[in-house]
């Protein structure tokens, strides 16, 4: 298989990176490739384009749910293969992983990037890996949990509080408290067990803003946590990831995600997802994920979002047309 | 005089004015229609429809059916009529999309008040200014949200959803146009499905009423078809689609497939799925999808499929059709005739409310469930 390694190379610039990304999955990635090639029988791009970031096509990401998306083979004994959560009887996304190494480089350096790992402990507030091996955000908390030298960090027993004991542990070995989990899974917990965590531990909340009882803001979620856990607001972060992406992006308290060094995003129109918009302005997120070296790296979501000057970008939510067919009155259109 | 005759007396006024309106050669419509197509967001073709539409279907029996049904139907049939002030906001997506909002409000014998769309600013004013002159029908109406300032409507008729609602109810507040005593009739209905079975599509004039109900007022209404259900092979239902489009001559109709939609059908090919562009609408074979402009789905499936789509999507879907409108087993909805997509009669329920019922009982502050 092609090598990767190239795309953590720090003296190579993201756009060389791109480039050589792009030339491989253009050759590789059949689907990707395919959509390409329609989108210049239409004459959405040219056949001499060259693009960067904001003009790169990118592939919808329910690709994941409608074909294979792979470079290579997928029978391969060591391919991961993550699925995203879902009813059996719906369709899920798949994300075949041929080479694991990609996916523990990207998420290890990654979150190296925002948190200095070596001083916390992981308590991962997620069902276990045993019983959800094609889960990406499990597969990967697993792989921080083993990479814990003090044995402290685990997956938590679901509908069970955080002993006080387990705390101490952490506390005698001087390091700090990092509480990772899914909102909504954070949320019930804090409600159902009353637990103040060490007023140096933090929280990392991976999304999903729907409960089984309402939608709540990501404001309004981590004002919650963090009274109910004891924490400063400032103390809760948030994660964005997805089972398509093999790269996650982090926020602090002003809910503005930074992305590793590998990956990028472009928010897009989307009437015209081969533009972006301008900064500042909301859109559909892109994401330019050179870890998905061996699927592909350069994908639409379902997301609405905006981008800052300084790279950062905050996610509003999933996008919903404005324009919706019928009669719609609009104030400033009608 | 009982409340029953003095609506009926006003039936009669407003029918005079209508009969003038649609059928008299010295009628401001035609000045109207003239213009509308001059503005060019609407097909002629569309236009002229429309017209013709209303022409056939508008009749003083047709009202008088319509007022004396939800008459009976309303409660406290026997107190005094209370007249309200009702605000219309007219969206522009169609020609004459609410006229017949503004009949209701006038069978009922409130005063109407009406923000007429600038995407369709002749024809329902044609319309009003006639009830204004010749029966002294109190109704005003206007272009601009701001000349309702300070209004305070008892009532408000519109048709939104999600974000524009709470955005625009905001705005009615902060203008007094609406108070927290307004009663309001949201209509959120975005498309509308058909169950078209392979027997259907044995019949000659099946393709064509499904090619109208996608395309007539380019798939811009709420009774536009968005997603079909078949047990007929999607590839076949497809062709034949494409086939009558083509002897249609579908594609004069329209200025230039978007890149929205382009970008899609080539997001569909490239994962093996059956698309087709016929004129400027994208047609999917697949899991159905109401949400895309531009775009019919086609899915393969029984009608228990469709029953359990029509679950999912609630509110969303206005109409579902059925070839003869006769209702379908293991469906469990209500059908309607596909042929009549595009013609309903003046008296069809938005939303599954009659809009003069609505205003029958909203006079007097009772429950809007009607």
């Amino acid at each position: 298989m092609t090598s990767y390694n190239f795309i953590f190379d720090q003296t190579i610039s993201f756009e060389q990176k791109m480039e050589r990304v792009l030339e491989y999955q253009m050759e590789k990635c059949s689907v990707y490739s395919v959509f390409c090639d329609n989108l210049k029988d239409h004459n959405l791009i040219s056949a001499e384009s060259a693009f960067d970031l904001n003009t790169i096509p990118l592939l919808p990401v329910e690709a994941f749910k409608d074909t294979i998306v792979s470079t290579v083979a997928v029978n391969q004994a060591q391919t991961l293969r993550f699925k995203s959560s879902g009813t059996t009887s719906m369709l899920r996304s798949t994300h075949f992983v041929p080479e694991p190494g990609i996916y523990r480089q990207s998420l290890w350096k990654g979150i190296q990037q925002f948190f200095k790992m070596e001083d916390y402990v992981i308590l991962a507030y997620t069902p276990g890996y045993n019983e959800n091996p094609s889960s990406s955000l499990i597969w990967m908390l697993n792989e921080l949990i083993k990479k814990d030298k003090s044995g402290l960090s685990r997956f938590l027993e679901l509908n069970e509080p955080i002993s006080a004991m387990a705390l101490d542990a952490i506390r005698s070995v001087d390091k700090r408290v990092m509480l990772f989990g899914a909102a909504f899974g954070l949320l019930d917990m804090s409600e159902s067990f009353r637990t103040i965590l060490p007023e140096d531990a933090i929280i990392i909340e991976t999304g999903g803003m729907k409960t089984h009882r309402r939608e709540m803001s990501r404001s309004e979620l981590h004002a919650k946590l963090a009274a109910s856990f004891g924490l400063p607001q400032c103390s809760v972060y948030s994660e964005y990831g997805m089972t398509e992406m093999l790269s996650q992006a982090y926020s602090d308290f002003t809910h503005r995600y930074k992305t590793p060094e590998w990956m990028e995003i472009s928010i897009r129109n989307p009437h015209n997802p081969l533009e972006a918009v301008p900064i500042g302005k909301e859109g559909l997120i892109g994401v330019v994920d050179l870890a998905n070296f061996y699927s592909c790296s350069f994908i639409l979501t379902g997301d609405k979002g905006v981008k800052f000057s300084d790279g950062s970008f905050e996610v509003l939510g999933r996008y919903r047309p404005s324009q919706l067919r019928g009669c719609n009155f609009l104030i400033d259109q009608d | 005089m009982q409340k029953k005759e003095l609506l009926l007396k006003n039936l009669s006024l407003v029918w005079d004015v209508l009969d003038f309106w649609l059928h008299s050669s010295q009628s401001p419509i035609e000045d109207a229609i003239l213009k509308t197509k001059e503005d060019g967001r609407f097909s002629r073709d569309d236009i002229d429809f429309a017209i013709q539409h209303y022409r056939e279907s508008i009749s003083y029996e047709s009202l008088h059916k319509w007022l004396n049904n939800s008459f009976s139907a309303s409660k406290d049939i026997n107190s005094r009529l209370l007249t309200k002030k009702v605000l219309c906001l007219h969206a522009g997506n169609l020609p004459l999309v609410g006229l017949q909002d503004v009949l209701a409000v006038m069978l009922s014998g409130n005063h109407y008040f009406g923000k007429v769309s600038v995407k369709d600013p002749w024809l329902l004013p044609s319309l009003i200014g006639l009830l204004e002159d010749k029966a002294e029908i109190s109704c005003e109406h206007s272009t601009e949200i701001r000349d309702f300032e300070g209004l305070n409507a008892d009532a408000i008729l519109f048709s939104g959803s999600g974000e524009s609602v709470i955005t625009l109810t905001k705005l009615l507040g902060e203008l007094q146009i609406t108070s927290p005593q307004t009663k309001s009739l949201i209509r959120t209905a975005h498309a509308s499905v058909a169950w078209i079975s392979a027997a259907d599509l044995e019949k000659n004039e099946t393709i064509e009423s499904i090619v109208w109900a996608c395309f007539r007022h380019n798939g811009k209404g709420c009774r536009s078809l968005a997603a079909i259900f078949t047990d007929a092979d999607e590839d076949m239902v497809v062709q034949m689609l494409s086939d009558k489009a083509s002897a249609m001559q579908l594609e004069n109709r329209i200025l230039s497939v978007t890149a929205e939609v382009k970008f899609s059908y080539s997001y569909h090919k490239s994962v093996g799925r059956k698309a087709v562009l016929i004129a400027d609408t994208l047609f999917v074979c697949g899991e159905p999808d109401i949400w895309k402009n531009k775009q019919v789905t086609i899915t393969r499936s029984k009608p228990q499929d469709l029953h359990n789509f029509l679950e999912s999507a609630g509110s969303a879907i206005q109409s579902v059709y059925s070839v003869d409108g006769t209702d379908i087993p293991f469906l469990y909805a209500n059908t309607e005739s596909l042929h009549m997509a595009q013609t309903p009669p003046i008296s069809w329920k938005p939303d599954g409310t009659d809009p003069l019922l609505w205003l029958l009982n909203t006079e007097h502050n009772l429950p809007d469930e009607v």
